[in-house]
């Protein structure tokens, strides 16, 4: 061996730091005033709740009050840690409890946050024979058998609300099958009339109505009017991650980054740091913000997979193809996402790693579904395509889809 | 559907407003905490961090219930966070219960989420002559609230290291010092979760020794280099005609030596600096210039200026394309303790692929030196090949284009 060898072997053993077993961004704030992170506001923890004399009397349905709010906190705060800890408390509930159709739903609700769809839907099926009349169970019920891309199912729940005089969700659910398979921009503007006849009608309903509204519209092909949604459904619901995550998607597809970094500056949920990362990537950011970004969502990414869980397959698809370029490992992700879920945002997805991964018969296939069954997810997806060819001469040569041919 | 068949409108009752966009974006990850535990010559740290926003569930740090966690709060609420630390964290060694001790509170982040960061050190009460070489870890913190709670263990002892998911169905681990390698079987990995056999160091050592060999074939840029460097070197030019000579064996032997030496000497002294993080250059910027030295000795080849310096280019570039060489043994994350010999086992694995590509070279070089062939297709042909397929490559590096996609 050279003698450098040996010379960098001594160099090594006098030079090697401190055992490294600490994190590698640990260090100590500035000052007892630095602010190190920002909680989200909620009510507070059950341990308070429980000492009251309230929930003496009624454990049960004060439980049944902490897990709802925690529900409604996961949603606001797109953190699925309140889903596993609602489900965690309904557990410990006796099986008396546990039968009300009250808690039947907030399972079912729990269950589908945590992408449990079947067992999600056992439940509904269970309360829905103790009680057929739920709204909550049906307009559940419709949206997981749509995710699921059983159509004819879910067109039956819709029936059911309607039916027992929901015409609220009724039409908000009907326009999100209708619109997010196939219709027209006429269904969002069917949709956006009946809401306006409902002035009455929950916040919270009204917002998730404009934000179908908006998606269906941007998926149409109307991004203007598509934007003007989002933005009344973040009017009546300023904080919901959801909705500002499809605004900050419409965007990006406009190719506005800068109006995405605006809106999601201060963002915290990974989510939503991936769009501000591929905004930034969009205005040809190489900053050290962006990386620092990629690093960050990466190392989330690589601790889910390593304890196991597949909750952000979609996330992590559309990162790697965005932001890591590498096209056949999103594919692998996106398939893998797409046995799960079956939204529009995730047909685009398989459509765009098989298109970008050059994997013609991955493509044929999801062209194949996407033709049957959501013909307005392909025919956006063929839009942006042309428009991509036409910006971007190099992806000419990526395999044409067979309507093109 | 046609909604104007509606009937009129009507007033919806709705019982649990909280449902009413059955629809979840997730944007957080599901709960975990990252436990690092290092064991070195008997003595066992570890490094525990938390989220804040797991933590908050335990141990309420917004004192002021302003929304905002500051620094003050945190270290206000270290105490209660020590104590549930020592009840859900517990190691012991054989029967005897470890005491975490010299506790040190800081901040860290997971995945770009705030954390708290706790260091320690495991002490016994009855200190031992024999320094600790068995530790068994019981971990159950937040698992009574949120049983998808995971404790992401990750230990470093020697040259091994081991990863571990504490889960509520799998809350003990054994950890074995690497000194004690006879019998390393961890506790079974609960769902399959991914847990890397402990490699002893021999065996580690010639694993960097293959990835060093591996490195140098599939790098092209450095076989180009060295061979755009070589292909000359067996050929003597008269400095006034620029007709060739031929050399004996001897001195075509010394200059590609002269070359090798070089070239190892300058990507061994900055693989080292880099991998002990003591230069730190972008690889953008390393990549660039390991692509432009290529192209300024291919292009030496066709007009030649440094003719008697190719040893000193093969040192000057070799000091960049060490840089290079690092950033595979960075990519690895090498426990501290294994960085001395993973070093010296990547390096060798260079220079033996390096001297492969040598031995196969000289000779073939050697016996064509005075063909027509050798001179024309392979100095003046073969140099521009390598030229082209340089500027592409820095071209690519510099712009950060993809010209594979094209």
């Amino acid at each position: 061996m050279k003698p450098l060898l040996a010379t960098a072997f001594m160099l090594a053993s006098f030079l090697s730091p401190a055992p490294a077993v600490t994190s590698p961004h640990r260090h100590l704030p500035a000052s007892e005033a630095t602010v190190i992170a920002t909680l989200p506001r909620r009510t507070d923890f059950p341990r308070s709740s429980q000492s009251s004399a309230e929930s003496a009397a009624l454990p049960s349905q004060s439980d049944l009050a902490t897990v709802r709010e925690w529900i409604a906190q996961a949603r606001r705060d797109a953190d699925p840690r309140w889903l596993t800890r609602a489900l965690a408390r309904l557990d410990a509930l006796p099986t008396a409890t546990l039968a009300q159709t009250d808690a039947l739903l907030l399972r079912a609700e729990t269950l589908q946050g945590l992408h449990q769809f079947q067992p999600a839907l056992t439940q509904l099926d269970t309360l829905l024979r103790q009680d057929p009349r739920h709204p909550g169970a049906w307009r559940l019920k419709a949206a997981l058998h749509q995710l699921l891309g059983d159509y004819d199912t879910a067109r039956a729940a819709i029936l059911n609300l309607l039916r027992w005089g929901h015409e609220l969700d009724a039409a908000i659910a009907a326009a999100a099958l209708t619109g997010l398979t196939a219709g027209s921009v006429d269904t969002a503007t069917t949709l956006t009339s009946v809401i306006r006849r409902h002035p009455q009608a929950p916040a919270e309903i009204r917002a998730w109505g404009w934000s179908t509204a908006g998606e269906i519209l941007a998926l149409h092909g109307d991004p203007a009017a598509a934007e003007s949604c989002f933005r009344e459904s973040l009017r009546g619901q300023p904080d919901s991650p959801y909705t500002t995550g499809a605004l900050a998607d419409l965007l990006l597809e406009q190719n506005r980054p800068s109006e995405v970094i605006e809106l999601l500056r201060d963002a915290t949920s990974e989510g939503l740091r991936l769009r501000l990362a591929e905004a930034l990537s969009q205005s040809h950011s190489s900053s050290p913000e962006l990386r620092n970004l990629v690093q960050q969502i990466q190392e989330g990414f690589e601790l889910s997979h390593w304890r196991g869980d597949a909750l952000h397959l979609r996330e992590q698809a559309r990162f790697t193809l965005r932001l890591r370029h590498q096209a056949s490992e999103a594919l692998t992700l996106a398939r893998a996402n797409w046995e799960i879920q079956k939204e529009p945002a995730d047909l685009l997805l398989l459509l765009e790693t098989a298109q970008a991964a050059g994997d013609s018969a991955a493509l044929r296939a999801a062209e194949i579904w996407a033709r049957t069954h959501q013909p307005a997810t392909w025919n956006h997806f063929q839009s942006r395509s042309a428009r991509a060819v036409a910006t971007r001469p190099e992806s000419a040569t990526l395999p044409t889809p067979i309507a093109a041919r | 559907m046609n909604l104007s068949l509606l009937p009129q409108l009507r007033t919806v009752v709705l019982l649990l407003v909280c449902l009413a966009c059955p629809r979840f974006c997730h944007a957080h990850r599901l709960s975990d905490a990252c436990l690092r535990i290092e064991e070195s010559r008997g003595a066992w740290t570890g490094c525990f961090d938390v989220s804040l926003r797991d933590l908050d569930v335990l141990v309420p740090l917004d004192d002021n219930r302003d929304g905002d966690v500051t620094w003050g709060e945190l270290r206000r609420a270290f105490p209660v966070i020590e104590s549930k630390l020592r009840t859900h964290l517990r190691f012991q060694s054989g029967s005897e219960p470890l005491t975490l001790a010299d506790l040190d509170l800081a901040v860290a982040s997971i995945a770009g989420e705030p954390a708290a960061s706790v260091t320690f050190q495991l002490t016994a009460a009855h200190p031992t002559p024999a320094s600790i070489q068995t530790v068994s870890v019981h971990y159950d913190l937040l698992f009574d609230l949120d049983p998808a709670h995971r404790g992401l263990l990750r230990f470093a002892s020697g040259t091994t290291v081991q990863t571990h998911v504490f889960a509520p169905d799998a809350s003990e681990l054994e950890l074995r010092s690497s000194s004690d390698v006879t019998s390393l079987a961890g506790a079974p990995s609960p769902e399959g979760q991914p847990q890397q056999p402990p490699v002893p160091s021999t065996r580690a050592m010639l694993q960097h020794v293959r990835e060093g060999i591996h490195h140098i074939w599939i790098g092209l840029d450095h076989i180009l280099f060295l061979l755009a460097l070589l292909i000359p070197a067996v050929i003597r030019r008269a400095p006034a005609t620029g007709a060739s000579q031929p050399d004996g064996f001897r001195a075509v032997l010394m200059r590609v030596v002269a070359i090798v030496t070089a070239f190892t000497l300058a990507h061994s002294i900055t693989l080292v600096l880099a991998t002990l993080n003591l230069v730190q250059l972008p690889s953008r910027l390393v990549e660039t210039v390991i692509a432009a030295s290529v192209a300024v000795v291919a292009l030496n080849n066709l007009f030649p200026l440094l003719r008697d310096h190719r040893a000193g280019m093969a040192f000057a570039f070799g000091l960049i394309h060490g840089f290079g060489f690092a950033s595979v043994l960075q990519d690895l994350q090498l426990p501290a303790q294994a960085l001395v010999s993973s070093l010296v086992g990547f390096n060798l694995g260079v220079e033996l692929g390096q001297l492969a590509i040598v031995a196969v070279f000289l000779p073939v070089a050697y016996a064509l030196r005075t063909t027509r062939t050798y001179r024309h297709v392979v100095l003046q042909f073969g140099s521009c090949a390598i030229l082209a397929l340089a500027m592409a490559w820095l071209a690519e590096r510099a712009l950060d284009l993809d010209l594979t996609r094209t």
